[in-house]
């Protein structure tokens, strides 16, 4: 009974902390420059991260042990440093975009420049963090998130062509502006995947201390919450294709974006809106803070745990204290939220190789896996990622040039 | 020959310059010449097309805020977004457009927005 309680919790809070600034942002571009044709991009980045959660959770549930952790020890401390780089520089950005998020939420709600927000929410953030316990940040924040399930109300309020919608789950060629479209789908891959994302997952692993009776946990985590998930961010893209595309408006800032629910569900859909800008946004600030202070603590083996006192780890502490402080700068000094959302989606999906190739060694390690490593299923599909990752991280940087505008 | 609107490669323009002299221009010139008076056009069509985007937006928001689905401050923010894009299409529009009806159609475009901007700013002052 305890055990279907944590599945239920689990897969809860995977819906509610699904939607971020980025899957916002990138979903709303998609659907109002493609209408459905980008479905695909959403339903393959919940599909990839989905794999990667269970087996990043498998991992830390059968080796008592993060992948951080983990790959430091089996690549060496010179190879970690590449990962380190690679996650670390994407994910500051991503943190910078979640804040300017929240920022120019509080913005539309109060007239309010969005600048001004960005210390304050830094230090609301940073006193969630050093205060509370990890499930009160990953719990509190995706529960609060679970008003994201607007955007499934506003989206069946449009009624929307749903045979179209399911003809955007196959990709197809673009009929116009090919540049963009890629550009679009990479972004909406970045966002879906990012790494910090299932690093998060594995240290959360650990975190509530899970062990090998949590497999089905895990899997059904990782599955069933995703693949909500991943629904809501597809609500998010009908809305943007229902209301924008037939009127030619391309979303260039994040006030344009507030007319999304504004139109199906008038006043309230548009408060709704803003409080699920704020709350998921939020949430995903003080979970990448979380998880750069992870990502350093594990790598460097530091003591860490956000269940532990800030005095007991003090590094891991004072880590997640800068990200969070240092990242509310360039918002507070203007930078404009939709553009670094843009740019930190793309780096995102350039740096994925990186953290998804080693774990295909360390998922088939049996010294680690024991019986429980990958078996050809997990292999093969995690092979295929790989590729993707690697057609990623190619194409991603020349696609912002050209059709990031 | 008239005054390409873009900055046009070295290489091509001095290609170019032979054409006129009585030698034909090498395929490499040509393609260049091309590519880049096919970037203009692509450019002005992505300014008009976003410019068409923020008067559509600002009829959206017009509407919503009549309606009072939107606040103000939001109403307010997307015509001071909306002011800031069209200052910076104004500039290339004039830059890009080469003919009568290219300069027409910028025109257009920039008198609807205009439009569309005033009844915003009237529904939300």
């Amino acid at each position: 009974m305890k055990k279907w309680g944590e599945i239920g919790l689990g897969v809860v809070t995977s819906i509610g902390g699904f939607l971020e600034v980025g899957s916002i942002a990138t979903s709303v571009q998609g659907g109002a420059n493609f209408g459905f044709r980008l479905a695909w991009a959403l339903a393959l980045g919940t599909i990839c991260l989905a794999i990667l959660m269970e087996m990043t959770g498998r991992l830390a549930a059968v080796s008592g042990r993060s992948y951080v952790d983990l790959l430091r020890e089996h690549m060496g401390i010179r190879f970690f440093i590449i990962p380190l780089v690679a996650v670390i520089v994407p994910s500051f950005l991503v943190l910078v975009s979640e804040i300017g998020g929240v920022a120019i939420g509080l913005q539309m709600a109060t007239g309010i420049a969005f600048r001004w927000w960005a210390i304050p929410i830094a230090l609301v953030g940073w006193a969630l963090l050093w205060r509370g316990t990890f499930s009160l940040v990953e719990q509190g924040t995706a529960l609060l998130g679970l008003v994201s399930i607007v955007f499934l109300v506003g989206a069946l309020k449009l009624h929307p062509q749903w045979s179209a919608v399911g003809a955007g789950l196959l990709p197809t060629a673009p009929s116009h502006d090919g540049a963009k479209y890629w550009y679009l789908a990479v972004s909406i891959l970045g966002a879906s995947i990012s790494p910090y994302l299932y690093l998060f997952y594995s240290a959360g692993a650990l975190e509530d201390d899970w062990n090998i009776e949590y497999l089905a946990v895990n899997r059904v985590t990782a599955g069933v919450g995703n693949l909500f998930g991943g629904g809501l961010a597809l609500m998010v893209l009908v809305c943007a294709a229902v209301v924008f595309l037939p009127r030619h408006i391309e979303v260039d800032a994040y006030e344009q974006i507030a007319l999304v629910l504004a139109t199906p569900l008038g006043r309230t859909g548009f408060a709704l809106f803003l409080i699920t800008l704020c709350i998921t946004c939020f949430g995903a600030t003080v979970e990448i803070s979380l998880s750069g202070a992870y990502l350093f603590a594990q790598g460097f083996g530091w003591p860490w745990s956000e269940n532990l006192r800030p005095s007991q780890d003090s590094r891991f502490a004072t880590t997640y204290s800068l990200l969070i402080l240092l990242a509310s700068v360039p918002i507070a000094f203007g930078a404009d939220p939709l553009k670094l959302t843009n740019i930190s989606m793309v780096l995102s999906a350039a740096s994925l190789p990186v953290t998804v190739i080693p774990l295909l060694a360390l998922m088939n390690d049996r010294r680690v896996m024991t019986s429980h490593a990958n078996g050809w299923l997990g292999n093969t599909a995690l092979v295929l990622i790989s590729l993707l990752a690697l057609v990623l991280f190619v194409a991603a940087i020349p696609l912002q040039i050209l059709g990031g505008g | 020959m008239r005054k390409l609107p873009l900055l046009v490669p070295d290489f091509a323009m001095s290609r170019l310059r032979g054409w006129r002299d009585g030698r034909r221009p090498t395929p490499l010139a040509v393609a260049a010449l091309l590519s880049v008076t096919a970037c203009a056009r692509q450019d002005l069509k992505s300014e008009l097309d976003r410019t068409r985007s923020w008067t559509a937006t600002t009829g959206l928001a017009a509407d919503r805020r009549s309606a009072n689905a939107i606040n103000g401050a939001v109403a307010r923010q997307i015509a001071d977004r909306a002011t800031q894009a069209r200052s910076k299409v104004q500039q290339s529009l004039i830059e890009l457009a080469e003919t009568d009806s290219e300069r027409t159609a910028a025109r257009v475009v920039l008198d609807s927005l205009d439009e569309g901007l005033a009844h915003l700013r009237m529904i939300a002052p």
